[in-house]
């Protein structure tokens, strides 16, 4: 058996829980059934499903991401870094170990929908619904273990509320989605060109990310007990939610190809907003990435790639393909007014991530993400808003060039690139100087 | 095999604005106890920390019994036990549990973890606390079942980071016992502490540390030879024979005071060290001393730091 497995089981089930759980959750299916009446299997398998989204997909994910904070908080994470386990069954050890609970009173709920469903047919819905639960379960589990080991290397937690924040919509999405099942909206709607059943699409498409969480959690693992990966993950998670949203774009009008670029255009820059929050930016690591490339060690600088990096890689190729084959999925608007737009919003991307990367390279480092967000509401929110009160709304506009064309807004972003990363130069030569080397 | 365990070569860290290592390079030889010493600062934690894999440096080579520690950071981990300054304990779980899951972790056989537990236990003195949780443990047992969840898996190469801290004095004993035992048993150990007369009682090499660099690494004493000891001969009257008779003795790395006097190495037991001092007698030498001389660790660092 994996040994962090075993070790969370004999934590998490003790007897007196193994007694519990099972006997609460038959109480409670015992009075729905009893208080309403005829319709008493429909009741009980809604309230079946409610305790298996509370137990798996929350509680699931809160135990998931306590399973590495707990440890960092009892110090006892840098000894479980000392083994010979390997990422993976770290991963899968504290994934299924910490939440084993959580499963267990889920197996309860699970039963108890199933043996209510009555009909093939309804047992196959029921189906669909349980793959959709335990996918997001599963996926929601995978990203709160990720999320909370990139916690565990950053001092101070706002990463990790930045980081949650990002999985809000998610969690809503997924809400709604659910919310949705019993009701009138089943007959289903069109991805790429097809239409889709909305239950076996919600359980497959949690399944897909289910996924996604468990490489999230492995990638994570892997990174912090010092394995080196190449960087091909995230960029692959962008290409895939490319895909994925782009199904649901317009195929009479922009075709494909559009949906595709502009899709993975979004995706990519979110997700490198993301990593700037999620993930600990720190010197030491960007000057052994430089270190590693210069003596052309290339496999140990690519390994030493932050999360960000390949982000804004993918945004750029988006980015350029936007530009070269304009939006226009609403004939009203002429196609070509995105122009250079794709290329500013890369370029300011740049920009904040080069005021990230300075923050970084301080002598004195110290909430470098808390840094960054504070100028990053300055340069894209106080500053223009200001600028416009005061009646000075040209200068507005080259700290938010909006309405003043996709090519002169890509030369504004550009210049901003610019100043930060000429700052971003400055800082690593008067760290070297401070270090007095290179 | 070579006789060195551990190769670390250029080891380079940093800190924002600090380098906390500067090109550190040395070699531990097998069954040796380095007392790893320096002021605060001097980047010894970061040191072991380095070479456990637990944090990456900015350049450098760090091998562990042949392992590229940087290359393959979990098989490393199968040849080295670590014992952070801040350590923690599973404090729900049993000892025995926490005995257990740390065989597990190191990849130990399956079929074997009660024998490995038990002996595990018997050496530290907890075998009749296997079934009590580990949070109710003292301090000086928890520091002992974290020794033991780190050497379980007999490790070639045994990383200590000032383990004795907040251990009363019969605690600090029984873990130089602790020491001097799984050194005879060939494991080789480095131990930081700021407690030179602890480190005194086992150490057999010293590595000094002083601002992130290497200022000194030498032997105290003969490798897996704690008994070893340097005495001290003198004379009332000259007599050139003093050298010829030491050597015929058993002595070695004898130095001559003039003929009035010697030092030299002596490795026999105490009996053994009272018929040399009656043949020296009987010899007719004038015997007017005959002590133990020692540079203590406290000595010899102080000498290094302010040369």
């Amino acid at each position: 058996m994996n040994p962090e497995l075993r070790r969370n089981l004999w934590l998490e089930l003790t007897t007196h829980r193994l007694l519990a759980m099972p006997a609460v959750l038959l109480l409670v299916f015992g009075v729905i059934a009893g208080n309403t009446g005829s319709g008493w299997a429909g009741h009980v398998q809604s309230t079946a499903l409610g305790f298996l989204m509370l137990l798996v997909v929350f509680w699931g994910s809160r135990q998931a991401s306590e399973s590495v904070a707990e440890e960092v908080r009892e110090r006892t994470w840098d000894w479980q870094r000392l083994s010979s386990l390997t990422p993976w069954q770290m991963a899968w050890g504290k994934l299924w170990g910490a939440t084993a609970f959580s499963w267990y009173g889920g197996l309860f709920c699970i039963a108890a929908m199933l043996a209510t469903a009555g009909s093939l047919a309804a047992s196959r819905q029921v189906g669909w619904t349980l793959l959709a639960v335990i996918g997001a379960g599963l996926a929601l589990q995978g990203a709160a273990l990720a999320a909370s080991l990139q916690a565990a290397r950053k001092d101070s937690k706002l990463g990790l509320r930045m980081g949650t924040l990002f999985f809000l919509p998610l969690l809503v999405i997924a809400a709604v989605a659910f919310m949705r099942f019993d009701s009138q909206h089943f007959q289903g709607f069109t991805w790429f060109g097809a239409t889709r059943d909305t239950r076996a699409f919600v359980g497959l498409s949690a399944a897909a990310f289910a996924f996604w969480g468990m490489l999230a959690a492995h990638r994570e693992m892997s990174r912090e007990l010092k394995v080196g990966r190449l960087p091909w993950a995230f960029p692959a998670f962008v290409a895939f939610l490319a895909v994925y949203i782009s199904g649901f774009g317009d195929f009479q009008s922009g075709g494909m190809r559009s949906a595709f670029t502009f899709a993975g255009l979004i995706v990519s820059l979110t997700l490198t907003y993301y990593a700037i929050f999620a993930e600990h930016t720190t010197a030491m690591r960007l000057r052994r990435l430089v270190v590693h490339a210069r003596a052309g060690r290339w496999r140990r600088a690519l390994e030493e790639l932050p999360l960000w990096a390949t982000a804004l890689a993918t945004a750029i190729v988006f980015a350029i393909a936007a530009a070269a084959f304009p939006h226009s999925f609403d004939s009203s608007v002429p196609g070509k007014w995105i122009g250079g737009y794709p290329l500013a919003a890369v370029l300011f991307a740049v920009r904040d991530l080069g005021i990230l990367v300075f923050f970084a390279l301080g002598l004195r480092a110290r909430r470098v993400e808390a840094a960054t967000l504070l100028y990053l509401v300055l340069l894209w929110y106080v500053v223009p808003i200001f600028l416009n009160g005061v009646g000075l709304e040209a200068i507005g506009k080259f700290f938010l060039p909006v309405g003043m064309g996709g090519w002169a807004a890509t030369g504004v972003g550009a210049a901003h690139a610019a100043i930060a990363w000429a700052a971003v130069a400055w800082r690593w030569r008067k760290a070297n100087r401070a270090l007095d080397v290179i | 095999m070579t006789s060195s365990i551990a190769r670390v070569t250029g080891l380079r860290f940093e800190y924002p604005g600090v380098r906390a290592l500067h090109d550190v390079s040395f070699e531990l030889e097998r069954g040796t106890v380095t007392a790893l010493v320096g002021p605060n600062g001097a980047g010894k934690s970061t040191l072991l920390r380095s070479m456990a894999g637990l944090d990456t440096p900015l350049a450098g080579e760090i091998f562990i019994n042949g392992v590229d520690v940087l290359d393959s950071p979990r098989e490393a981990h199968r040849h080295l036990g670590y014992l952070s300054d801040f350590f923690g304990v599973y404090e729900s779980l049993t000892v025995e549990q926490c005995l257990r899951h740390a065989w597990s972790i190191h990849g130990g056989d399956e079929r074997e973890w009660k024998a490995r537990v038990t002996r595990t236990a018997s050496m530290l003195g907890l075998e009749d606390r296997l079934a009590v949780v580990a949070g109710t443990l003292s301090r000086g047992l928890r520091q002992r079942l974290a020794i033991g969840q780190s050497i379980i898996h007999s490790p070639r190469l045994l990383l200590l980071d000032e383990p004795a801290a907040g251990l009363d004095p019969e605690a600090r004993h029984a873990l130089a016992t602790l020491f001097r035992t799984l050194q005879s048993e060939g494991m080789t150990l480095v131990v930081s502490s700021h407690i030179l007369a602890e480190l005194d009682e086992y150490s057999t090499h010293m590595l000094v540390l002083r601002g992130g660099r290497m200022v000194e690494q030498r032997a105290l004493r003969a490798a897996g030879d704690l008994d070893a000891r340097r005495l001290r001969v003198k004379l009332a009257i000259p007599d050139a024979r003093l050298a010829a008779l030491l050597e015929e003795a058993g002595a070695v790395a004898i130095e001559a005071e003039g003929e009035d006097g010697a030092t030299f190495d002596w490795t026999g037991a105490a009996p053994e060290q009272s018929v040399l001092l009656r043949n020296l007698v009987e010899a007719g030498l004038a015997v007017s001393a005959f002590d133990e001389v020692r540079q203590n660790l406290h000595d010899s660092y102080l000498e290094t730091v302010t040369r």
